[in-house]
């Protein structure tokens, strides 16, 4: 008798290059260029959605994911959509990391076995267990880049991008313009391309291709923007309408878009919440540069904080759940990492013991228990 | 550090000097023509706020041929249609415009003093002005690249986001205060975003020269910064210890020679982990009360 069980065809689902449906809910997934960032976003950035990160004070980090999302545009051969005000998109460009063909991950496994082949002496029985890493490391799904070199210029020459250099207008070259005419102008041309060059779902082009648009320190005062705040003091309400429009165009394209902003220019928090909301992924770069925390011997190991604002849940009621919220990122020559934050090994006396004092003054008095040294409080 | 900037030993392209009613920036800014006038062919200078001849008595005689002064204090609103510059011109429309002129030519580099924005903040507002500033950052001015851009600011007369829009724009932003030390004449809190990324905070106090430069720079560190007396006095853990660390190759190679009891050779450890989980061997010896049959080996279930 013929069984009535099916293996589910996958063969139908649509196959991009550089795209790989999600494991969790069949989602389309691109790399965002930053294979640790892929994995705590549950695989890597669903297409239709928007990715906001919440740049560092210095934008310095901000600035370097933005173009691993473009390298990897490049890598997987996506259309691009470059938009900035504060630096030339053209210098951005060309400004983008190499990327490592040989996988700099299989070369470490390779020292690892290495070691391994001295044989252990003492623990032998854990020579067979797995090893341990907090890390994923099997990447076939975005690519690592050198940041010392710049992408090859024959690479770059493949790379389907277009260029919006916002604030200045072609044709009067010094006219100054408002942030509600850059956001708008911005949102046309995104429309634009998605149809002209079939992008949208509705279209059916011959070889289906997935855009990125990527928007550099979007609501910057050289947008226009005044600290999200009209010259009478009311909010302004130009960014949140652009982000809604923004939002409402991807969900029915194969796009995906990253955008950095200053929200630390910002005028206040329920501003800054208003556009959290209006992103799918929210992510916040804490860079230690020129704060206290570049000197905390517990952060030695790290450049800065990694928080994740929010996590899209998308056709479904539950987000992805990372392992740990608790993140720290670091900048390596090669590798751009975000992994729990651990504390270094504490080593010295002293130090154990100046933590300890703190802890005596601060003791709550109304702990469990009424005050005083019984024995059952703790 | 402010010696360095001024110098311009470290590169910076927008430089912003904030300073308040109690303590004037002017004597650092005239440092900063004057330095600029021996770095780059012209020096062009926005004059919004004090009149040009201010600026024109106080810089040394020998770099006054590099100085190019713009007026913008006659009509700062523009309200006669021929002002030429005022707070309504484009800047630089406007500098493109003169400095094809005789006697304000500049082949190569050029750089851009403004005194100063707050004018500028207050009736045109932040993002107008750091648009502006971008724009003079990043223009040809008759194709001569602009090396640096100095501007003056009163941070008192201005609310925190005007502040934080102008100063995210800046490369360096240099608070001027007053010394809390009677010997120094100025103080300064610098930030310094290096082009590396690298970002540099420090408190200096300073003198001033009759030609405009700095001399004896003190860093003033806060108190919290200055790390701990206790690092030096840490106990060293690998003193007094009974065994040695410091085994030669000689004595190494000896040590692992030595069979301890208990210790499995390399076989025996193989030996150990190839047998996975589940193949272990039972013996069973049968005893007088088992009655085992041959044919049905079920026999003692009872089902």
């Amino acid at each position: 008798m013929a069984t009535s069980f099916q293996k589910k065809s996958r063969g139908k689902g649509l196959q991009i290059s550089g795209a790989k449906p999600s494991l969790y809910n069949n989602q389309l997934l691109v790399s965002s260029g930053i294979p640790s960032l892929d994995h705590l976003l549950g695989g890597g950035l669903a297409v239709g959605t928007v990715l906001l990160i919440e740049e560092d004070v210095f934008g310095n980090y901000s600035r370097l994911m933005l173009k691993y999302f473009c390298a990897e545009a490049v890598m997987t051969g996506h259309s691009m959509l470059l938009a900035s005000a504060d630096l030339s998109p053209d210098q951005l460009l060309s400004d983008l990391p190499r990327p490592i063909i040989d996988d700099p991950v299989n070369a470490d496994e390779q020292t690892k076995e290495q070691y391994f082949d001295e044989h252990m002496k003492i623990a032998w029985r854990y020579t067979n267990l797995p090893k341990f890493q907090s890390t994923p490391t099997t990447v076939k799904f975005g690519h690592y880049y050198d940041l010392s070199k710049t992408m090859e210029e024959d690479l770059l020459k493949t790379a389907n991008a277009e260029m919006i250099k916002i604030g200045i207008n072609n044709a009067d070259n010094f006219s100054m313009a408002t942030n509600a005419s850059n956001y708008m102008a911005l949102i046309e041309k995104i429309q634009n391309k998605i149809e002209m060059e079939h992008f949208s779902t509705s279209s059916n082009p011959e070889k289906r291709n997935i855009l990125r648009i990527a928007l550099h320190s979007i609501g910057s005062p050289l947008w226009g923007e005044n600290g999200g705040l009209l010259p009478d003091g009311e909010y302004d309400p130009s960014l949140s309408r652009f982000l809604l429009a923004l939002r409402a165009i991807l969900r029915s394209a194969f796009a995906v878009c990253v955008l950095t902003l200053p929200t630390h220019l910002m005028c206040d928090q329920a501003f800054v919440n208003r556009i959290e909301r209006l992103c799918d992924t929210v992510v916040h770069v804490d860079s230690f540069a020129g704060s206290d925390k570049e000197k905390n011997p517990a952060f030695k190991e790290y450049h800065g904080l990694f928080n994740i604002k929010k996590l899209p849940s998308l056709n479904t009621l539950m987000c992805h759940m990372p392992d740990s919220l608790d993140l720290a990122f670091k900048l390596r020559r090669k590798k751009f990492t975000i992994e729990k934050l651990h504390l270094p090994p504490e080593l010295s006396d002293s130090a154990n013991r100046s933590q300890e004092d703190p802890d005596k003054r601060i003791k709550p008095e109304s702990g469990c228990g009424n005050g005083g040294n019984s024995k059952l409080d703790f | 550090m402010i010696g360095d900037i001024l110098d311009g030993k470290d590169k910076s392209k927008c430089i912003l000097l904030e300073d308040t009613v109690v303590q004037s920036c002017v004597p650092l800014l005239v440092g900063f023509i004057s330095s600029l006038a021996q770095r780059v062919e012209r020096v062009h200078i926005i004059c919004f706020d004090r009149h040009p001849q201010q600026f024109r008595d106080a810089v040394p005689q020998q770099f006054q041929n590099k100085l190019v002064f713009h007026d913008g204090t006659k009509d700062i609103l523009g309200i006669s249609p021929e002002t030429q510059l005022s707070l309504q011109t484009n800047i630089p429309q406007y500098l493109n415009s003169v400095a094809g002129q005789p006697g304000c030519q500049a082949y190569h580099s050029v750089a851009v003093v403004i005194d100063n924005l707050s004018l500028s903040l207050l009736h045109r507002g932040a993002p107008y002005t750091c648009q502006t500033l971008a724009q003079i950052r990043e223009t040809k001015i008759q194709g001569a690249d602009v090396e640096q851009v100095v501007c003056s600011l009163h941070s008192d007369l201005h609310d925190n986001i005007s502040l934080s829009l102008v100063e995210h724009l800046a490369t360096t932003v240099v608070k001027v205060t007053e010394p809390k030390m009677d010997q120094f004449f100025m103080a300064a809190n610098i930030l310094h975003k290096r082009q590396s990324g690298k970002v540099i905070r420090t408190m200096e106090h300073f003198n001033i020269n009759d030609q405009y430069g700095v001399f004896n720079v003190t860093e003033v560190k806060s108190v919290s910064a200055t790390p701990s007396v206790m690092d030096s006095k840490q106990p060293d853990p690998t003193a007094n210890l009974t065994f040695n660390l410091t085994l030669t190759d000689k004595e190494k190679e000896a040590r692992s020679q030595v069979k301890l009891p208990y210790t499995y050779d390399r076989e025996k450890q193989d030996d150990r982990l190839l047998k996975s989980v589940g193949e272990g061997k039972i013996f069973y010896q049968p005893d007088e009360a088992d009655d085992f049959d041959e044919e049905d080996p079920d026999d003692d279930l009872d089902i």
